[in-house]
Formats: C-alpha cells, sequence, structure tokens
C-alpha cells in the first residue's frame, strides 16, 4: 500500500493541480508541498517497515494488469507489480527528499505556476514509479513517461536556450529508451512466469499453491522441451527475468542458445544495447553531451531534480536490469567497464576544471561523480556495489545542494560566469560557509558523504578480480581534480575583496549580494546535515543494501 | 635556531617599521605558558644523566625490553648540536645570488617544476578537452541532428516529386486515355462500324 500510495498520490496531485482554476494560483504551491511532505513521510515509513536483514523484495503488491491469451504464442502477462529491496529503498528516500527542497526551491517562481506544478507532481509520480517497479513494462513505462514533464520543465521554464537543451534531452533519452524497449521486447520472447505457467499448465489450481519445488520442476520440463508453446505465460516480472532458468531453450536471449548477430552473440548486442540505454541516463562519458546543456538552461528546482534523482535512474537500471540480466556480460566486459567508469571520472574532472560558467562545472563534476558508480558496479565486489548505492545518495544530497547554491547566486545576479565575482565570503558569509561544506563535502573530505562514496567504490576496484589495479588507480585522480576544481573555483569566487562584474551591478557588490533568506536556509542546512549525518553514519544506508547486494552477486561468484 | 637567535637578539636593531621604543617583554599570558614549555624541556627531568638515559623514570614504568646500547650516541648527538649552533651563530650573512640561497629561497624551484610540468598541462588538457567535447562529441551529437532534418527535406522532396509524382502522373495518364477514346466515342455509325470491322479483321489475322 506504501509504494502504491508513493506513486498515485502525486499523480493524484497532478490531477488535481491541472483541474484547479487559475483564481487559486497562490494554493497551487502549497499543494506541491504537503504532497510532496507526505511522500516523504511514506518514504520514511516504507524504511522503517523494512527488514533490511531479509533477503527478497519487501513490500510486494501485486495485481493482474494485462492477460492475454495468444494461441500457440503462448499467454502474455503484464502485472502492477511493486516493491522495494535494499537496491532501490534508498533511491526512494533520496526521491522524496530532493522532490521536495525542489518544490521549496520552487517558491519564488512566478509564472506559468498551474502547469509547472501539475507537471512536477507528474514528475515525481513517475520517478518514484521507476523506483518501485518490479515488472518490465511497468518500469519502461515511467521510464518513459518521466520525459515528458521534464521536456515541458525545462522547455518552458529554462533559460535562453531551453528549446534546444530541451530537445536534446529528450531525444537523446528517447534513443536510450529504444534501445531498452527492444530488448525488453526480447526478453519478453525469451522468458516464462513460472508461477502462471504451472497454473496454465494445470499443475495447480492458482497461483498461491505454487511451491519452490513447482518451480523447478516447471523450469526442468521447460529446459526439457516437454511444456507446449501454447501454455508458456511470457512476463516482464524483474524476478523471473533475473532467473536463467526460465529462458526459453531456443529462445532468441537464451545464454545457452546463442545466435550470432552482427558478429557478436545476441545476449552480448542486448547487454550493450541495455548498457547505453542506461548509460545516456547516468551518464556516462561518450554519451553525456546532454547534460551540461539540460543542466545549464534548467531551472534550478528541475536542476536539483535532475542532478539529484534523474541521473540516479542510470544507476539503479545497472543495477536492476543490466548486470541482473545479463550477468555474462557484465563479467565479459567488466575491464571495459570499468575502464569507462575511469575514463567518466577523469574527463568529467578535466572538463570540470575548464569551466567559466559555474553550473556548467558542477554538471561536468557530476559526469566525473557519476563515472565512480559505474566503476563500482563493474568492479563486481561487495564494497563497489554497495559503494556505488551509497555514492549514488551522496551525489543525490550534495548536488542538489551545490545547484541551490548557484542557484542562489544568479537569483541575484543573473550571472553565472565564476570570474564575475571575487570576494563574495565579506558580503555573503552564510552563504561562503553553505558553499564550502558543499564543495568539501563533493571532493571527498572525511566525516562527509562524498568521502564515504568514492572510498568504497575505489576500494571494491583494486579489490576486484575483474579490474586491473591500475584502472582503479587512475581513478584517484578524479579526487584530486575534484579538488583542484572546487577549491580554485572557491578561491576564485570567494576569497579576495569583494568584486562584482559592474555591469551586473552597477551600484555596487553590497547592492545586490544579500545573505541568504530563511527559504534559502532552509534548504540548504538541511541538505548540509544529511551529507555530515551520512558521512559520519554511513551504515544508515549500508544496513539497507548489503544484505541484497550480497545476494545479488552470488551470480558473479558462480561464474 | 643558533642563527636565528643571533640575527634576534643580538647586534643592531633592524626593523625599520616598528620603532624600537614600541618594542616591549610578553604579558605573563604569554610569558607563562612559554616559561613552563621552557622549564620542561630542560633534560634533567627525563633524565639526570645527559649521556645517558638508564636511570630515567620513563624506563622504569615502561622497561625497554631489549638492552642494545651505543655508549657513543649521546655524546656525539650533544657533539653535533654543538657544533652546529656554534657554525649558526658565527655564520655571516650569506650572499643572496648564490645557487644555495636561491635554492632554499623557491623550495628547490619544485613550485615551478610542479607548475610547469604538473599544472600548467593538465589545466591545458582540461581547456583542450573541454574544447573537444563541445566540438567534436557535441558537434557529432548534432551533426546527426542537423542531418536528420536533412534527410527529412530530402524525403519530403522525394515524397512530392517522385511517390506524390507517381500518383498523379498516374491520374494524368488516367485522364490523357480519356481524353483519347472519348474522341473514337463520336456517335457516328459508320465509324462504329469501321472500327468492329478493322477489329474483327485483326482478330481473323491473329488467329490465323
Amino acid at each position: 500500500m506504501i509504494l502504491s500510495l508513493l506513486i498515485f498520490l502525486p499523480l493524484l496531485g497532478s490531477l488535481v493541480l491541472a483541474l484547479l482554476p487559475e483564481s487559486q494560483a497562490v494554493r497551487f504551491r502549497w499543494i506541491a508541498l504537503v504532497v510532496t511532505l507526505a511522500e516523504v513521510v511514506l518514504a520514511g515509513a516504507a524504511y522503517v517497515t523494512f527488514d533490511a536483514s531479509a533477503r527478497g523484495y519487501q513490500l510486494l503488491e501485486q495485481a493482474d494488469w494485462i492477460t492475454l491469451p495468444l494461441g500457440s504464442l503462448g499467454i502474455a502477462s503484464i502485472d502492477y507489480l511493486v516493491g522495494v529491496d535494499g537496491i532501490s529503498l534508498p533511491l526512494v528516500v533520496l526521491s522524496a527528499v530532493v522532490m521536495l527542497v525542489g518544490v521549496i526551491s520552487s517558491w519564488t517562481l512566478t509564472h506559468r505556476l498551474k502547469a509547472y506544478y501539475s507537471l512536477y507532481l507528474l514528475l515525481t509520480g513517475t520517478i518514484m514509479g521507476c523506483f518501485v517497479a518490479l515488472d518490465f513494462f511497468l518500469f519502461f513505462l515511467f521510464f518513459e513517461f518521466m520525459l515528458l514533464p521534464m521536456y515541458f520543465l525545462i522547455g518552458l521554464w529554462g533559460g535562453p536556450r531551453r528549446e534546444y537543451a530541451s530537445i536534446k534531452f529528450f531525444l537523446y533519452t528517447l534513443l536510450g529508451s529504444l534501445l531498452i524497449l527492444l530488448v525488453m521486447i526480447g526478453l519478453y520472447l525469451s522468458v516464462m512466469d513460472p508461477v502462471s505457467t504451472a497454473v496454465a499448465a494445470g499443475l495447480v489450481a492458482d497461483p498461491s499453491a505454487v511451491t519452490d519445488d513447482i518451480v523447478r520442476t516447471l523450469q526442468t520440463y521447460l529446459q526439457n522441451g516437454q511444456l507446449s508453446s501454447a501454455q508458456i505465460v511470457h512476463t516482464f516480472d524483474m524476478r523471473y527475468l533475473a532467473d536463467g532458468s526460465n529462458y526459453l531453450p531456443d529462445a532468441f536471449l537464451n545464454p545457452a542458445a546463442e545466435p550470432i548477430i552482427l558478429g557478436l552473440p545476441a545476449r552480448m548486442l542486448a547487454f550493450w544495447a541495455v548498457f547505453i540505454g542506461f548509460a545516456i541516463k547516468l551518464p556516462i562519458v561518450p554519451v553525456h553531451t546532454w547534460l551540461p546543456d539540460a543542466h545549464v538552461e534548467a531551472p534550478t528546482p528541475v536542476s536539483v531534480v535532475l542532478a539529484g534523482v534523474l541521473l540516479k535512474i542510470g544507476g539503479y537500471g545497472f543495477l536492476r536490469i543490466v548486470w541482473d540480466f545479463f550477468p555474462d556480460g557484465a563479467a565479459e566486459y567488466a575491464q571495459v567497464l570499468g575502464g569507462l567508469g575511469v575514463l567518466s571520472i577523469v574527463y568529467g574532472g578535466l572538463n570540470a576544471l575548464a569551466q567559466t560558467d559555474l553550473k556548467k562545472m558542477i554538471a561536468y563534476s557530476s559526469v566525473s561523480h557519476m563515472g565512480f558508480v559505474l566503476l563500482g558496479v563493474a568492479s563486481l565486489t561487495a564494497e563497489g556495489i554497495n559503494g556505488a548505492i551509497y555514492q549514488m545518495v551522496s551525489h543525490g544530497v550534495l548536488s542538489a545542494m551545490l545547484f541551490l547554491i548557484v542557484g542562489v547566486l544568479y537569483d541575484r545576479t543573473h550571472d553565472r560566469r565564476i570570474d564575475s565575482y571575487r570576494g563574495l565570503m565579506q558580503p555573503m558569509p552564510r552563504y561562503t560557509t553553505l558553499t564550502i561544506i558543499a564543495f568539501f563535502a563533493s571532493l571527498g573530505l572525511p566525516g562527509f558523504s562524498g568521502f564515504v562514496g568514492e572510498l568504497f567504490t575505489l576500494m571494491g576496484g583494486f579489490q576486484s578480480s575483474w579490474l586491473p589495479g591500475w584502472m582503479t588507480a587512475i581513478a584517484t585522480t578524479g579526487i584530486l581534480l575534484a579538488a583542484a576544481y572546487f577549491l580554485w573555483t572557491l578561491q576564485r569566487m570567494f576569497f579576495g575583496s569583494t568584486w562584482v562584474r559592474p555591469f551586473e551591478s552597477p551600484s555596487g557588490p553590497t547592492a545586490v549580494l544579500t545573505d541568504l533568506t530563511a527559504r534559502e536556509k532552509l534548504m540548504l542546512i538541511p541538505l548540509g546535515l544529511m551529507a555530515l549525518l551520512l558521512g559520519l553514519f554511513p551504515n544508515l544506508i549500508f544496513n539497507l543494501t548489503s544484505t541484497t547486494v550480497g545476494q545479488w552477486l552470488v551470480k558473479f561468484s558462480v561464474e | 635556531m643558533a642563527r636565528q637567535w643571533r640575527l634576534i637578539f643580538f647586534g643592531e636593531y633592524r626593523n625599520k617599521t616598528i620603532p624600537l621604543t614600541q618594542a616591549h617583554e610578553p604579558n605573563w599570558l604569554m610569558r607563562g605558558p612559554v616559561a613552563l614549555l621552557a622549564l620542561l624541556s630542560i633534560g634533567i627531568w627525563f633524565s639526570i644523566n645527559p649521556l645517558s638515559a638508564h636511570g630515567s623514570w620513563f624506563f622504569q614504568i615502561l622497561p625497554a625490553l631489549e638492552e642494545v646500547s651505543f655508549w657513543w650516541l649521546a655524546p656525539v648527538s650533544i657533539g653535533l648540536v654543538l657544533l652546529g649552533g656554534w657554525i649558526g651563530f658565527r655564520m655571516t650573512e650569506p650572499r643572496t645570488d648564490s645557487i644555495f640561497v636561491q635554492l632554499s629561497l623557491s623550495y628547490g624551484f619544485l613550485d615551478v617544476v610542479y607548475y610547469y610540468f604538473v599544472i600548467s598541462p593538465t589545466r591545458k588538457l582540461a581547456i583542450v578537452l573541454s574544447r573537444t567535447d563541445k566540438r567534436i562529441l557535441d558537434g557529432l551529437v548534432n551533426g546527426v541532428g542537423v542531418s536528420t532534418v536533412v534527410l527529412a527535406h530530402l524525403a519530403r522532396v522525394l515524397d512530392r516529386s517522385v511517390v506524390d509524382g507517381v500518383v498523379n502522373g498516374a491520374a494524368w495518364l488516367a485522364s490523357q486515355l480519356g481524353r483519347m477514346t472519348r474522341s473514337v466515342q463520336n456517335g457516328q455509325v459508320q465509324s462504329y462500324i469501321t472500327a468492329a470491322v478493322v477489329g474483327l479483321l485483326l482478330v481473323l489475322w491473329w488467329i490465323l
């Protein structure tokens, strides 16, 4: 019930907002605030209810959605199936918090409020749906639907080049979705649902009577060709897609069958297709170029949501879909994947160093930090995977904070160039303090969350038997680069005597550079505290993830 | 340290910014802790015999496990300290153009080396990569976008002139054919009979 509420409460809120008359404009943001606050409470409830020591998915809700007998082609079945485990729950909680902060950050918005908040809540619902959906079809539905509100939020409320940025973001992600869709259909045709098939084959009367033994018997029947194709129920259920024994023996994506396409086994091709689909979302170099544009053009709250939550769907997709459904591909190409992670770390860091626009610098730092996620996942060690999930949560908190920091300055002067400012510490001491905290936390100062995420992914990289040590050694330069671009920016913008580009502020710097308002503090201080809390007590996350990750890794220890 | 001591406390007063009259003894808040630290740093608190620490309270509480004594260690180190102090105290003002002084003043030029071999190349690489990212990677993406639009325009032209051209052409052909056959149906009985006879002859010729 909790998970369905997480999805449908914001969708309902979105509908209500869309139906309210424009004269109620003052209430729109309050409605959005109440809904996102309720989301935080619901996510908190899920966190408390979750039993971290138990294996498998929890808080499961299942309902038949589409069942279609296709004659000799078998039976098509799509379920409404939601649930969480240690991989998705931390991201659900993160999303709830970031979406709430996004609403507070939207408070200054003045035009087209109805459309804005309606789309914002639609986005909230689809993001939650993405993280809790356990039916691939349902996941894809939310994944695709997320593009719509995002397209409009950037395209209507963005900066000067918003049309370009929004269409670029849309097309890029859509291309990725297309690859995912192809693989999804391939998987669907290749996999049976053992529980429903048992019912269809007349082995048991109803699904609740299906035991593990019956499932195993059925899987043996399937592999021996003792099931007629009309009896097989095809499924999008992720739990069954992840189990190699459910693959039809002559199926396209069966690990044993392996038809060759374009010189690659079909499964490897499918692996790369779905990897690229999610790599665009994360993003990984070289499919990252939508990100700087989207971030720079998006309004502050949308940047916060984009960096804080949307990127994580890429990393989540790696763990839930790419690596889990194609462990053979992940093992085969572990070095290439780790190399791509390292490339992202170093390339993103160097690009961040060269930026003159503060927001673009932070956008590229995101590319660098997401590289750690891929490195951790590719390492196929418990440290690496736990670290990758942790890094996603940590980056969600910190990038939200960093983009808010840019937003504070942009609200005052409408100028984001680093060289337009000097000595901001004098007129804006509180702002400077919080910026220093955010910068140091991001560059991996021990005690803050950034450090733990990077440490564990790097530890995973070094311990991994799949990745060479030098690869991880190169990745450590990412931390050095992060220190370089953050500290250099700090030095250029905040230290020294106060100066602002005169064009932006003809009456002198003190006229425009007022310190943080109460609303801004309300957003930044809790995020800073969260970064500190996570840094001091990393077990808040690791307790949730470790059992799931241990179970997740079993596939890779066998091979 | 000996040289510092000499430069600060001996000889002519040299500080030009603060006159001698303003120099004064520190207050007890500063002097007290310093005096205490100075007192405690005297060797006798550790060991009364400066040449051997065997009788020290330290080793009474924490006895050393292995007794390896170098009897010459203490005298030699004390001798080295005295020698260094003497050199430092006697040292004349070094020439600032000497290479050792220059090396020491600029930390062995390590900063310069780091600047030219690490920092500067990294920054240049960053700028180059940033340009590559903008021009090549993003250029590629935009190129794909632009070429798709160009392709779309080509398709439009193709659709209008070729695909639609075939449809229009067929219509045109039909109407032309209609126009041609209309002239045959002119209502004159003679021409109908002529056409029928010619047709009959053609059929016969084809059969035979």
